[in-house]
């Protein structure tokens, strides 16, 4: 049975307002190498100085001694008190580099020197922290997995001022970051031919000429044969049936246009389509296995599309 | 869910290559803590290391110019068989000295990344304790400190990621973390127990030979000591300070005779069975100098031997090793004391002879006991000859022959105390007189700025004693005879042939810059004492008596390690909740000031609710006390309006001058 010492950490979640504080009890605190190696030349100069007593050499033993306690405390002084806050990553493809904003808010009066950044044992960032500075600290990860990364705790680290110690807090900020697919290209013929190809989905078109959408509440100015009469006798509120008329100009992205051959790639040239028509501010809707994005041409719906695809088939 | 993103690592600082500057800076404190050593050790690797040194600074500027790896590894092998063929001449630690020295200067050609300098730096804090082996003089001293805090700016530097927030960042960093270690180390200095035997005895291999009294004298070895200005020890009294005509600081005695040289004899260096009864006594506490000599020097006459020492049957304290760093301790005399007995062995000692007797020896002092009755008459006599003829004071007399005594005595009629004494020694045995040849020191100079003696070698003296039968062994100073000023005046340095450090102070007829010269040798000279007393000198007797101001002489060697560490580890907890407690958020000054405000108003009677807001407060308080109205609603005023609406550090400075100046007064 693995024992798992994870369960024992001292961890710093967020607050109520979503900042992250450390305590005097989060943090850990441990002489570095070098200060193993700095142990081991006060014990030999200790031992020297006793065989010669030799004051001056008992002085800069015990100097050196208080020097290493002091510095510890500086060490663990220099996390104790501060306030970080994880702002939200943008969304970034497969393969980029997402940046984790972490803010330190508060740091009391005094420089907070060499404030490091770790996620899983290495050093992302460091910063001084002061008051009166905007202190930033940018944890940079390349994320190469489709979907909604969570960011596990990272370290907050700090070996100011001589090295001896390392002091550092596991913190555990609440975000995630959306990957999209990685960006794949694939030949424009491929989606010249889903757009003329008139049995492509388009079956709805042939009927009415218009695309019924769906309900919605009923605006004064609408034609009264456009009033869904059925809901009103239910003694619901007047709602209005919406129909859509496709224009020429309107482009389907469609999960069965792409080439594949398999479900990422087919994802990642879907995810390459809707940029190329962002691009070309075509008006353009996306139809996946099981969900259906309606042509649409704002901002927000390219944003939507993304989103779509990076969570395809991994959230119910 | 989360796949193993990959990250991208800041480049660690200690991988970071160096710049010009920390470079410099480095190689600038490393031999700073290095160059005592130019003084210490033998020449080929104190050289040989301050080459690589500049070597290494020029590389700095041509950082082609550093040697590759391979390269690097024959010159060190090239250095090590230099080492191992020199290293005959220096034996012990110095050899072991010598040998780091020269690695620390080929691991300087190493030095690329800050990594490097980090190990360099313990290699430096190293050499500077290697120093101290060698050397402890205030100003060495001194060196070492600013070599030591310059390293510590280095290690703050070197572990920096960001740059330097400021200006000489790294420097108060360093100044400010040694001010709040010393706390610490004092008190561990001071309570660390302190062992009077080495764990293990290592030879320093530094025998070089010193100035000072010698077991053994031959015409001619006091007038070398009198050149030298060199301190031989100095003396704190408990009471007042002897004067002159007693400050008599006793050395080896001196028995046996062949005529030319004058030894110790080994039968009398037994323990003392008999110790006088004091008449007059004088306390006091002398630090004494390395002399590499078995004996301390106490003022004449030991009333018993200090710690560590023994009491011969003639009267010198005797150690069991050489005196090889400074000593400290308190010793008792008797400036007046009963008579002393002789034994047999003494009287026997007492009257040797040497084989070089003349016949004119003989017939002076045949002369004299015919004419006298007893013989303290005799010894009178003899004094009275010295005085009467013809004999010069010199420091520099005419080199002697086979028969030195004899010449001296009726021909050159030139020489120093040892001439003197040692001729003196010699009639009175002629004369059937017990007596014996003391040296050691005579007067000292008082320094008005310590009141404590201090001794030079130049003080350096030798005396006679003989044992008369009504009065015991009596000190008879022949030299007195000829120069009386030399007993009655301490000899004045500043007009006796200096060695040079003295003479920096010598400006020919001018009394104002010789008096201030002389100060100023008095001032460092007592700066001196007080750092042989505390630092130097703080050995386990030294500890026991602070332990004993403090109320704590019943702390034992055992508790007092817990003593140490547990007082050391209260500073350590007062600093930490000190260092806790800096920098932490300030309280908002607009809070306190209002707080103060209302604590004034509850002083008169008139308190706030918890609950209430100040606008509420304002309307109680003017109407219970119309009167303050002029004073409190401009305070609430402009509190609402820096609280509630726009702040300004001004506005708020000035509410808080205001609110300073608001003491309310009860009505009466």
């Amino acid at each position: 049975m693995r024992l798992d010492l994870n369960k024992y950490l001292r961890l710093v979640c967020p607050q109520a307002d979503g900042a992250l504080v450390v305590s005097a009890r989060s943090i850990y605190i441990l002489p570095t190498g070098f200060g193993l190696v700095y142990a081991v030349l006060l014990l030999l100069l200790l031992i020297g100085s006793i065989n010669y007593a030799n004051n001056l050499g008992f002085l800069l033993t015990f100097f050196l001694t208080a020097l290493g306690l002091i510095a510890m405390v500086h060490t663990w002084r220099n996390l104790v008190g501060l306030r970080l806050r994880c702002g939200r990553p943008d969304p970034v493809f497969s393969g980029r580099t997402a940046s984790f904003p972490f803010y330190i808010e508060a740091t009391g009066s005094r420089l907070r020197p060499d404030i490091e950044l770790l996620y899983s044992h290495i050093a992302i960032d460091a910063c001084d922290a002061g008051p009166g500075q905007e202190n930033r600290l940018n944890l940079t990860l390349t994320l190469s997995k489709r979907g909604r990364f969570v960011l596990d705790r990272c370290v907050v680290r700090s070996r100011y001022p001589l090295a001896l110690f390392r002091a550092w807090t596991y913190v555990q900020p609440e975000v995630q970051c959306l990957v999209y697919p990685r960006p794949l290209s694939w030949t424009p013929q491929a989606l010249v031919s889903a757009e003329a190809d008139p049995g492509n989905g388009m079956a709805r078109r042939d009927v009415s000429g218009t695309d019924y959408h769906g309900l919605r509440e009923y605006r004064p100015g609408d034609p009264l044969k456009t009033i869904h009469w059925k809901s009103y006798a239910k003694g619901q509120e007047l709602m209005a049936l919406e129909f859509e008329t496709p224009t020429a100009s309107d482009l389907w992205l469609s999960w069965d246009a792409v080439p594949g051959p398999d479900m990422e790639s087919r994802l990642g040239q879907l995810c390459h389509a809707v940029l190329d028509a962002a691009a070309g501010n075509l008006r353009f809707g996306l139809r996946l296995p099981g969900k259906t994005l309606p042509a649409d041409d704002s901002p927000h719906h390219v944003d939507d599309c993304l989103r779509a695809l990076a969570l395809f088939g991994l959230e119910s | 869910m989360s796949a193993n993103p990959r990250k991208i690592p800041l480049l660690d600082p200690l991988q970071r290559p160096l710049q010009r500057y920390q470079e410099l800076r480095f190689l600038v404190f490393f031999g700073m803590a290095a160059s005592p050593h130019l003084f210490i050790l033998d020449e080929v690797f104190s050289w040989t290391f301050f080459a690589l040194l500049i070597y290494r600074v020029i590389a700095v500027f041509h950082s082609r110019l550093l040697p590759s790896r391979p390269l690097l590894l024959v010159l060190t092998l090239a250095f090590l068989i230099l080492f191992f063929f020199r290293v005959e001449r220096i034996l012990g630690a110095q050899g072991g000295i010598s040998l780091l020295l020269v690695m620390a200067g080929l691991k300087l050609l190493e030095i690329r990344r800050r990594r490097d300098l980090y190990f360099s730096v313990l290699l430096g804090f190293f050499t500077v304790i290697t120093v101290f082996l060698h050397e402890d003089s205030p100003p060495v001293a001194l060196l070492m400190l600013a070599a030591v805090i310059g390293m510590i700016s280095i290690l703050v530097e070197s572990s920096r990621i960001a740059g330097p927030a400021c200006r000489l960042f790294d420097l108060r960093q360093a100044a400010i973390l040694s001010l709040q270690a010393l706390p610490i180390a004092l008190v561990l200095f001071l309570l660390f127990p302190r062992l009077n035997a080495p764990l293990w005895s290592f030879n320093l291999g530094e025998k070089t030979a010193r100035t000072g009294l010698s077991d053994s004298i031959t015409p001619g070895s006091i007038s070398q000591l009198v050149l030298s200005s060199e301190v031989a020890f100095r003396v704190l009294f408990d009471g007042p300070i002897p004067p002159p005509r007693e400050r008599y600081w006793r050395g080896p005695v001196l028995w046996r005779t062949d005529g030319l040289n004058w030894t110790r004899s080994p039968q009398m260096m037994a323990p003392a069975q008999e110790v006088p009864m004091g008449l007059r006594v004088a306390d006091y506490r002398i630090f004494l100098q390395p002399s590499e000599n078995p004996w301390l020097i106490l003022l004449d006459l030991p009333a018993s031997a200090p710690d560590g020492s023994v009491l011969s049957r003639d009267f010198q304290v005797l150690t069991q090793t050489p005196v090889s760093a400074l000593r400290r301790y308190q010793a008792r005399s008797f400036t007046s004391f009963s008579p002393l007995g002789i034994d047999p062995m003494q009287q026997r000692l007492g009257l040797q002879l040497p084989s070089n007797v003349t016949p004119r020896m003989r017939a002076l002092v045949a002369g004299w006991r015919s004419g006298a009755a007893s013989p303290a008459q005799i010894v009178q006599k003899a004094l009275v000859h010295f005085n009467q003829q013809p004999f010069v004071y010199s420091l520099r007399p005419p080199l002697l022959g086979n028969s030195p005594i004899d010449e001296f005595l009726f021909e050159t009629r030139r020489g120093f105390c040892e001439h003197y004494a040692t001729s003196f020694t010699l009639l009175m045995r002629l004369a059937g007189i017990p007596s014996r040849l003391v040296t050691g020191y005579q007067g000292g100079e008082l320094n008005p700025q310590g009141d404590y003696l201090l001794v030079r070698q130049s003080d350096a003296h030798a005396w006679s004693e003989v044992w008369l039968p009504d009065r015991g062994w009596v000190r008879v100073d022949p030299t007195g005879a000829v120069a009386p000023e030399r007993i009655e005046r301490p000899l004045d340095i500043d007009a006796a042939l200096g060695e040079g450090e003295s003479a920096l102070f010598v400006i020919e007829g001018s009394g104002l810059f010789r008096a201030f010269g002389r100060n100023i040798r008095w001032g460092l000279d007592a700066l001196n004492l007080s750092w042989q007393r505390w630092i130097i000198g703080y050995d386990q007797s030294r500890q026991r008596d602070f332990l004993s101001h403090m109320g704590l002489g019943w702390v034992d060697q055992r508790l007092l390690s817990a003593l140490a560490f547990g007082l050391a580890g209260i500073v350590f907890l007062i600093l930490f909740a000190y260092l806790r407690r800096q920098g932490r958020e300030r309280p908002d000054p607009l809070a306190k000031a209002y707080g103060r405000f209302c604590r004034r108003l509850a002083g008169i009677g008139i308190s706030r609710e918890g609950h209430e807001g100040p606008l509420d407060f304002e309307r109680r308080v003017l109407s219970k006390r119309p009167d303050l109205a002029p004073e409190v609603a401009p305070i609430i005023g402009s509190y609402v309006g820096l609280a509630y609406g726009r702040s300004s550090p001004e506005g708020i400075d000035r509410l808080v001058k205001r609110i300073d100046a608001f003491w309310p007064r009860r009505r009466s």
